[in-house]
């Protein structure tokens, strides 16, 4: 049970993450069009931002299984 | 009503993989025996040898159904080669594997070069076989037009890697692979989506499903590299030709566990046969237990095995049932899509 439980967490913050990126992280215009190579800058530091949020989410499930399954010092 | 046509013709199609999967296995059974072809099955206490690559059958069936299909449908010749090339070439990766033992790293880092054919085919015509705008469940979707096709190589090695991390015991790729492509293709079908995602879900899960039953507990055949690595590259293939990239991420929560805590521990791409300290043992009842080793990688089935030792089959059961909840998961993402 504690599995799923791990299971369906991860699956909600996937969902939540997504609407992060969706609403909040791609939206604004960081560098004016204008700017040589501005839009790459921006979707490089959008992309950073999902692989950092991506990073946090293995985090998570990285401390939710340690806690729940090896907090005897069985690892 | 020709719409409906074409999804049950597509089911159908991948209906076809189970007799063809079952009796390719049971054929490869009899001739990898005749060669000498074995593995020994470790977690049974006689240590029994069993005929090894038998799973073969599986990419050499995806290769099959999906040639008619190319052949058979307008306009999606393109995506069928793509996928067929992808399929055939993680096999290839892991049949040398199986013969001549790659070390660890080489299946990743030949894995990138799988993705290679949906890059290039996707170049070479724009459009026609893969889509760079990734949906989102309930919140849209991300034009990438330089990031997706770049994660393509990384996406196919990693899924093709991942399943590869996944058959510690008896019938845990094929049926883990058939519960989470049957949640898949619940999901594409409530939804009504395209024939192709409903093809390849469906030939992958009979496929796998025609080798489980040789496959499962106790084992008579065992899969090989050849197999795992074909499986998961098909998976990885099917998500990207099938724009379900998402919900196959969800669908394989089994796998990513498995995986990430693998390499956490080790620290590196190893193979099973290379780490000295075995994350779970074999008990005199034949029940299995946590090798209890802090040095050990913390797989799937040492965590199922936290709370006690337990026999293999009721280990694979846990496993499954942890499948078909990620599937589930699946299933609802693709309908939030």
């Amino acid at each position: 049970m504690l599995q799923f439980a791990i299971f369906l967490v991860q699956w909600i913050l996937m969902l939540s993450g997504f609407y992060l990126l969706a609403g909040v992280i791609a939206p604004p215009r960081l560098f004016e069009p204008t700017l040589e190579f501005g839009r790459y800058l921006e979707a490089g530091l959008k992309a950073l931002a999902a692989l950092f949020m991506s990073m946090m989410w293995l985090l998570v499930w990285d401390k939710q299984v340690r806690i729940l399954f090896f907090r005897k010092g069985d690892a | 009503m020709a719409q409906l046509g074409s999804e049950a013709a597509a089911v159908l199609l991948g209906l076809s993989a189970f007799p063809l999967a079952l009796v390719l296995t049971r054929f490869f059974m009899a001739f990898n025996s005749s060669r000498g072809i074995f593995g020994i099955d470790v977690h049974k206490k006689e240590r029994p040898k069993i005929p090894e690559m038998c799973g073969v059958s599986i990419p050499i069936t995806l290769l099959a159904l999906s040639a008619v299909y190319g052949l058979t449908t307008n306009g999606q010749h393109l995506q069928a080669i793509a996928y067929a090339a992808v399929v055939a070439s993680t096999a290839i990766i892991g049949a040398v594997d199986d013969l001549k033992r790659m070390r660890g790293y080489y299946k990743p880092l030949l894995g990138l070069l799988c993705g290679l054919p949906i890059i290039v085919l996707g170049l070479l015509y724009p459009d026609s076989v893969y889509n760079p705008t990734l949906r989102v469940p309930l919140f849209g979707g991300f034009h990438l037009p330089v990031i997706y096709p770049l994660t393509i190589p990384v996406a196919i090695t990693v899924t093709s890697n991942t399943v590869n991390m996944l058959d510690p015991l008896n019938g845990v790729m094929a049926g883990g692979v058939a519960i989470m492509t049957g949640g898949l293709l619940v999901g594409l079908l409530a939804k009504g989506a395209e024939p192709l995602p409903i093809f390849l879900t469906a030939s992958v899960l009979f496929a796998c499903l025609g080798f489980f039953y040789f496959n499962r507990y106790p084992s008579r055949a065992f899969a090989g590299n050849v197999a795992q690595l074909a499986v998961g590259g098909s998976v990885g293939a099917f998500a990207i030709l099938g724009r379900m990239e998402i919900a196959t991420i969800v669908a394989m929560f089994p796998h990513i566990q498995n995986s990430f805590f693998f390499l956490t521990k080790i620290k590196r791409f190893a193979e099973h046969r290379d780490i000295a300290a075995k994350p779970t043992r074999v008990l005199e009842d034949g029940r299995l237990a946590s090798s209890g080793s802090p040095s050990a990688p913390l797989t799937l089935v040492r965590t199922m095995l936290v709370d006690g030792p337990l026999p293999e089959k009721r280990v694979v059961s846990r496993i499954f049932a942890l499948f078909l909840f990620s599937a589930c998961l699946a299933a609802i993402t693709i309908l939030l899509t």
